[in-house]
């Protein structure tokens, strides 16, 4: 997968094998190479992808050894029960300088399955400017931050949106320059007026 | 939005998509790209989820010079008049059907303006089609002549059916732009990747 430091990439799939075909190979690269992994998934448990990942990859030491860091969706997007853009963007700020600056890691891949987004938490409204935001965020660290989407549960709408608000996009197997990406500037200051 | 010269220029043979919110953002797309098609001779076709030929005229000369000849040469059709006719869709039916309304007898280039709300109608057999004809259309050469503008509203539509789109336009409209679609597949790639989905 073609990716550089500083991307956030939006991986469209439809169901869950096509997911497992991006998330697995994307964190058995990460940790092949030496990257510190943070994933957080909400179709399946943590658990599950730990017990996917073992081809090539050991996986429970990696995640004992603290490279692969496996969350579910409640206990990163909406610890407490909500979801507030800026929490998860100290969330990610937070992970990410503990990795590069404590633990001595190089290179940051994170990773979150977006359909914890489809339930009614509060502050879920906030979603899009999240995405916007992450923009930012993502050039300041040497890292890649993948987003996942499943066409099969998300709106044209939302669709839409993340097509506006990440640089790349991941789709049948191609990483693209996505042409409809607005820079998070904009975006935001459109979505504020 | 502006088409035309100084806008956005299309040309006989485009395939264009066309991606907005709602249907105030749809006449932003829709009046001006019909007004510049009746503006420099073409004939008009569009097939509306609501066909009020008085209303859309009205908009239209907003746009137009009063003493432009085009009105005669604007039609205004609704879903049981275009694509559903017999209360069903059949891409191949449609596409002698298209290739007849839209070749006719003059020389004129003739631009399509179609709303894609036709295929949410569940209860109309054949609706599901509408991939694999957005992907067949770009093989169709009689249409080839011609301007084609599918007029998808996000709101209304998955996810699954705007990526989709995204796979079948060579270009598409989204934010007032004219976009050369990188995710766009030939058709036959498409489809064969449509079956192995299932």
């Amino acid at each position: 997968m073609d990716v550089g430091p500083g991307d956030h990439v939006c991986a469209f799939y439809r169901g869950l094998p096509e997911r497992d075909r991006v998330l697995l190979p994307y964190l058995r690269a990460g940790l092949m190479a030496g990257n510190k992994c943070i994933c957080v998934v909400d179709a399946t448990a943590p658990d599950t992808v730990l017990a996917d990942l073992t081809s090539g990859v050991d996986s429970h030491a990696l995640r004992a050894q603290g490279q692969l860091n496996l969350m579910a969706s409640q206990d990163a997007y909406f610890p407490g029960g909500g979801f507030s853009a800026d929490a998860m963007l100290d969330f990610w700020e937070q992970n990410v300088r503990k990795a590069l600056h404590d633990e001595g890691f190089e290179f940051v891949r994170a990773v979150g399955e977006m359909t914890w987004s489809l339930r009614s938490i509060p502050g879920v409204d906030e979603l899009v400017r999240y995405e916007a935001a992450l923009n930012k965020f993502s050039r300041r660290y040497p890292q890649v931050i993948l987003c996942l989407y499943d066409l099969e549960r998300f709106s044209g709408e939302i669709i839409m949106d993340m097509l506006k608000t990440h640089s790349k996009v991941l789709l049948g197997g191609t990483i693209y320059e996505n042409p409809y990406y607005i820079r998070p500037e904009e975006f935001l200051a459109v979505l504020g007026s | 939005m502006e088409f035309g010269p100084g806008g956005i220029v299309l040309r006989p043979g485009d395939h264009v998509c066309a991606l907005y919110r709602g249907s105030a953002r749809r006449d932003e797309i829709l009046i001006p790209y019909l007004a510049d098609g009746l503006g420099v001779g073409d004939r008009c076709v569009c097939a509306l989820e609501s066909a009020d030929r008085s209303a859309l005229v009205e908009k239209l000369s907003t746009l137009m010079q009063p003493d432009t000849p085009g009105a005669d040469r604007l039609e205004v059709l609704d879903f049981s008049q275009t694509y559903l006719r017999e209360g069903r869709f059949s891409a191949d039916e449609w596409f002698e059907f298209l290739g007849r309304r839209l070749d006719g007898a003059s020389r004129s280039v003739a631009r399509w303006a179609g709303e894609m709300t036709w295929s949410l109608q569940s209860d109309c057999p054949g609706v599901d089609g509408l991939c694999s004809y957005e992907a067949m259309v770009n093989r169709v050469p009689p249409l080839c002549s011609q301007i084609l503008l599918c007029l998808y509203d996000v709101e209304r539509f998955s996810g699954d059916v705007l990526i989709d789109a995204l796979r079948t336009h060579p270009k598409v409209i989204a934010d007032d732009l004219l976009i050369d679609n990188p995710y766009y597949l030939e058709p036959e790639e498409f489809l064969a990747g449509s079956v192995v989905q299932g």
